[in-house]
């Protein structure tokens, strides 16, 4: 790397990553909104913590985070552990089930939710009314409902985090401590809680920011039941008033960002360091332990994980989306058809599908970059690309949205993009870069520092080595990154909220608004089309892994009869 | 094939030191080996050569070429090596044509030159029948050679070995030593090989160097090293097992008499060629076990023995040790316990009296490390 790509890197770094959020720093203090003049001021702290109503959906965020910490964490570690320790049946399909929670985008499980709950209506109360149970036992508005549905989704972030420690944990430091005397209950509690207890405890974090900033599943199902909360705040503060309040909002936005930050450094200072030796991974096999009866117990908790996580949201927003009125039980296309002749739609579609591939290609090169250069780089440098890179997610999309906002509209160049595409893609890219750096990351830590090693003494140059080796050796991760990043711009309702216009929409808006004027049918037909591009991308995907494959054997087929026939002749 | 000096070189990870002042001289041609305990710098020390490693100071050139010296650095492509991995680092994407032709490409031989190269260095270590094999479908054995061909196929000037044999069993271990030992033979070329493995040392080298905590504590030939190690630490790590000390009572060019509390005569030593003493000196004596050996006691004997020689010093078995074909005692002498080695059977049990008699010219006055 030449001298002065390093610092170039960092500037972009920070214009993508930390500009926003200092930009959020600075709207809080202003008195006039993004790109007019005005004075700096302490008005939107004030409007905003003079409130009651502010400290009440303060409230409420606490308490969602904490639940949510519990509720998704205690899913994940129960998911990771069946995985790595039991040998019921069903354990198999955990790990794909988990791919497919994890990239589908939460606008899907508050949309599917909302109708699955709906009282009378939904098909959950429906099955319940089938069977002489009343039809509205089931209602999903408000925070109990919002607690549920994004644990539902959240739990499975965690347990990518968890199988690999659990998986890598060796069972002879159990069977050490059961010759050394101690029980069965003893090991667990004094050999595995321990050994995984900085693992969980990192996750629980990550699950309790994800409860704090969380904002389409409170959107649209908790709101639908009273329940607010900051980020729903937020977003009322500049939707709802005339003009919009940005300096409450970047007020409000300021108190998550701080507390996202401190949480984050705790994780680091606590944690990380520890999470690396924890587990020995040498010689480790999982082999499950046989826990007779439990299986079935086992067996049933992901049976109904697989019905409530899965298989009824999609029942449900595919029945719903063939009904003319939700809970008509009268099955057309006519949505779909509705849909097409809608002037507005086919262009939203297309401008989905560009941001999708395009922000997400970019996205990847971005961490992929990153994670090449941090692999070389200093620990210090290596930190601040990863800090700068989980920024975003402390100012996730709402916040993001709104840095963006003053970003774009405070510092003169930028000013001529406000209300291009260009914008939403910058946005969306931001958004999405902590999922994708997480992929690509995970990918890079499989590569050894030797195969690099041994390139570079063999005579490849740095860069050579980086292109030719690491990133030829990931590219079938960096393929599926790329799909989940672009699916999960595909779905991302947080950014183009704020930033995107009528004349650029983007689908997830297009579906929000459907639902939020009642026309909840239309919604999850829309949202049906979104789910079957991802997952054409996903067949896709796997079918050229397959052809890449077999061309792979073919050519090592192909190499080796040349070889053979000249000796056989 | 190129002379690699080095001049001073030091390297710290944080406020850890790890390699300190270190200075080597490798002639061309060569074959070098780096010998110590786990920790003292080794990898570290290869890895500066290799280009790897930025040191915090000192000084590297190899064929007269500075390659590392205050702002100067030339980056490991640019070295001219060939190194051969602990865990192979054979690339999993690439068959072992592909992965032995890659310094090949790199360095822009013409296509024709690098098949025949390749088949050449794949000939060289017998695995020319599996080029087109996916690495992954390899023994480790065989892995090993993939990355020994790949380090020799482009003739570099410098070749780099670390701990390569280490993940290899005893017997595929001993095997690729010999086959090692007749390539550098054929090939010639100057190599460093790092290693923990006494045997491999010894069998393969030129020259050992023997490290500790970064720094070195002697340098020679295996027969030096072996044979007159300088200190303590050394005549250790070479395997010698009873160390006494004592008092120099008198000396000429070639031995020593020491004296040594609890011994009934003062003991003749040889002098180690890297140092003179002076009567009234504290010495260490180093012996090795086998050089130790027991006789039946005899009062008689025993009492007679009162020249400087160093027969029938009368001890007790402490402990006894069944090793096959060879039997290990811990004897008592005064308040010393020395370790003896003979060949089976066992001749003495747990508290016997024994004559312990120490073999001519095996005691050594050594340093204390
Ligand atoms: N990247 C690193 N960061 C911090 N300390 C390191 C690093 N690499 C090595 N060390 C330390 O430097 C010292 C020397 O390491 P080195 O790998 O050179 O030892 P070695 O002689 O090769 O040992 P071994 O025989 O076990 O391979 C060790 O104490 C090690 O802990
Ligand atoms: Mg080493």
């Amino acid at each position: 790397m030449t001298r002065l790509a390093k610092p170039a890197l960092i500037v972009f770094v920070l214009m993508m990553y930390v500009l926003p959020l200092a930009m959020v720093l600075y709207g809080a203090f202003r008195t006039a909104a993004p790109g007019l003049p005005g004075a700096l001021t302490l008005a939107g702290f004030a409007e905003a913590f003079s409130d009651r109503r502010t400290y009440e959906t303060l409230g409420s965020s606490l308490w969602l985070a904490v639940m949510t910490g519990i509720g998704a964490t205690g899913l994940a570690v129960v998911f990771a552990w069946i995985v790595s320790r039991t040998n019921a049946a069903l354990r198999k399909v955990i790990t794909p089930l988990m791919v497919v929670v994890l990239a589908t985008p939460p606008l899907f499980f508050s949309l599917s939710w909302n109708l699955l709950g709906t009282p009378e209506f939904g098909l959950l109360n429906q099955l319940l009314g089938s069977i002489g149970l009343p039809g509205d036992l089931v209602s999903v508005g408000g925070g109990w409902g919002t607690w549920f549905v994004l644990s539902l989704k959240v739990c499975s972030l965690g347990y990518f985090i968890l199988i690999g420690p659990f998986l890598a944990m060796d069972r002879r430091l159990e069977e050490a401590s059961l010759i050394s005397g101690a029980s069965r209950l003893g090991t667990f509690a004094r050999i595995n809680v321990p050994v995984m207890a900085p693992a969980v405890l990192g996750v629980f974090i990550i699950n309790f920011i994800i409860g704090l900033i969380a904002f389409e599943i409170p959107l649209i199902v908790g709101r639908a039941g009273g329940f607010e909360v900051l980020s729903t705040q937020i977003y009322a503060f500049v939707t709802n008033e005339t003009p919009p309040n940005y300096a409450a909002a970047s007020a409000l936005a300021l108190l998550f960002v701080v507390a996202v930050v401190v949480l984050v450094a705790i994780k680091w200072r606590l944690l990380d360091r520890r999470q690396f030796t924890t587990v020995s991974g040498k010689g480790a096999k999982p082999e499950p332990w046989d826990i007779g009866r439990w299986t079935w117990a086992c067996n049933g908790f992901v049976a109904g994980y697989a019905l409530l996580a899965f298989v009824l949201p999609v029942v449900q927003i595919v029945l719903g989306s063939l009904q003319p009125l939700f809970g008509v039980n009268d099955f057309s296309l006519t949505n779909y058809e509705a849909l097409f002749a809608d002037p507005v739609v086919l262009p939203a579609l297309g401008n989905t599908l560009v941001l999708a591939l395009v922000g997400g290609l970019l996205a990847v090169a971005i961490s992929l970059l990153l994670g090449v250069v941090g692999r070389h780089g200093s620990i210090r440098m290596r930190r601040t690309l990863e800090l700068a890179t989980w920024l975003p997610w402390a100012a996730h999309g709402i916040i993001l949205g709104l840095g963006l906002v003053w970003a774009f509209l405070t510092v003169p160049f930028l000013r001529g993009l406000f209300g291009t595409v260009w914008i939403v893609l910058i946005g969306l890219i931001i958004a999405s870069t902590p999922v994708a750096s997480r992929t690509v990351d995970a990918a890079l830590a499989q590569v050894g520092k030797e195969l690099e090693e041994s390139a570079r003494v063999s005579g490849a140059s740095q860069l050579r080595t980086s292109l030719g080796i690491v990133t030829r050796l990931i590219l079938p991760a960096c393929g599926a990154a790329w799909l989940i990043t672009g699916i999960q711009i595909a779905g991302n309702l947080e950014v183009p909220i704020l930033l995107s216009l009528p004349t650029n929409e983007t689908v997830a808006v297009m579906v929000f608004q459907f639902n939020s004027q009642g026309q909840t049918t239309q919604a999850a037909a829309l949202f049906c089309i979104v789910l079957a591009a991802a997952a054409a991308g996903g067949l896709l995907h796997l079918a050229i892994r397959g052809v890449a494959r077999s061309v792979a054997h073919l050519k090592i087929g192909e190499a080796k009869s040349w070889r053979l026939s000249p000796s056989e002749a | 094939m190129a002379a690699v000096t080095i001049r001073g070189l030091t390297k710290r990870y944080g406020d850890n030191t790890v390699v300190e002042g270190l200075d080597l001289d490798i002639a061309d041609g060569e074959f070098l080996t780096l010998l110590g305990p786990s920790g003292c710098g080794k990898t570290t020390t290869l890895r500066c050569v290799a280009g790897l490693e930025k040191p915090d100071a000192g000084e590297i050139s190899i064929d007269g070429r500075v390659v590392v010296s205050g702002r100067t650095f030339v980056p490991p492509e640019k070295r001219d090596a060939g190194m051969v991995f602990q865990s192979y680092a054979l690339w999993p994407h690439m068959t072992v044509r592909s992965n032995v032709a890659y310094p090949l490409k790199m360095r822009r031989r013409p296509r024709a030159e690098i098949t025949s190269a390749v088949l050449e260095a794949l000939e060289m270590v017998g695995l020319d029948h599996l080029a087109d094999r996916s690495v992954g479908a390899l023994s480790g054995g065989q892995q090993q050679r993939v990355a020994l061909a790949r380090a020799l196929v482009a003739r570099p000037s410098l070749l780099l070995f670390d701990e390569p044999l280490s993940n290899l069993d005893a017997k595929l271990r001993a095997s690729m030593r010999t086959e090692l030992h007749a390539m550098h033979e054929r090939v010639g070329t100057t190599s460093i090989y790092v290693t923990h493995d006494q045997i491999e040392a010894l069998t393969l080298s030129d020259r050992i160097v023997v490290m500790q905590h970064g720094a070195i504590h002697q340098i020679g030939t295996p027969e030096e090293i072996y044979a007159d190690p300088v200190d303590r630490f050394v005549a250790d790590f070479v395997g010698f097992e009873n160390f006494l000390t004592g008092i120099v009572v008198d000396v000429d060019t070639w031995t020593s008499v020491v004296k040594v509390d609890g011994f009934p005569t003062a003991l003749l030593a040889r002098s180690s060629k890297h140092r003179t003493f002076d009567p009234g000196d504290d010495v260490t004596l180093a012996l090795r076990a086998n050089n130790v050996t027991l006789t039946d006691f005899n009062a008689a004997s025993a009492a007679t023995s009162t020249s400087a020689g160093t027969d029938g010093i009368p001890a007790t078995v402490t402990g006894v040790a069944y090793l096959g074909d060879q039997v290990e005692y811990q004897v008592k002498v005064g308040a010393h316990t020395l370790k003896s080695r003979m060949s089976s059977p066992v001749r003495w049990a747990e508290g016997d009296q024994v004559a312990v008699v120490l073999q001519q010219d095996s005691l050594l006055v050594v340093k204390e490390s």
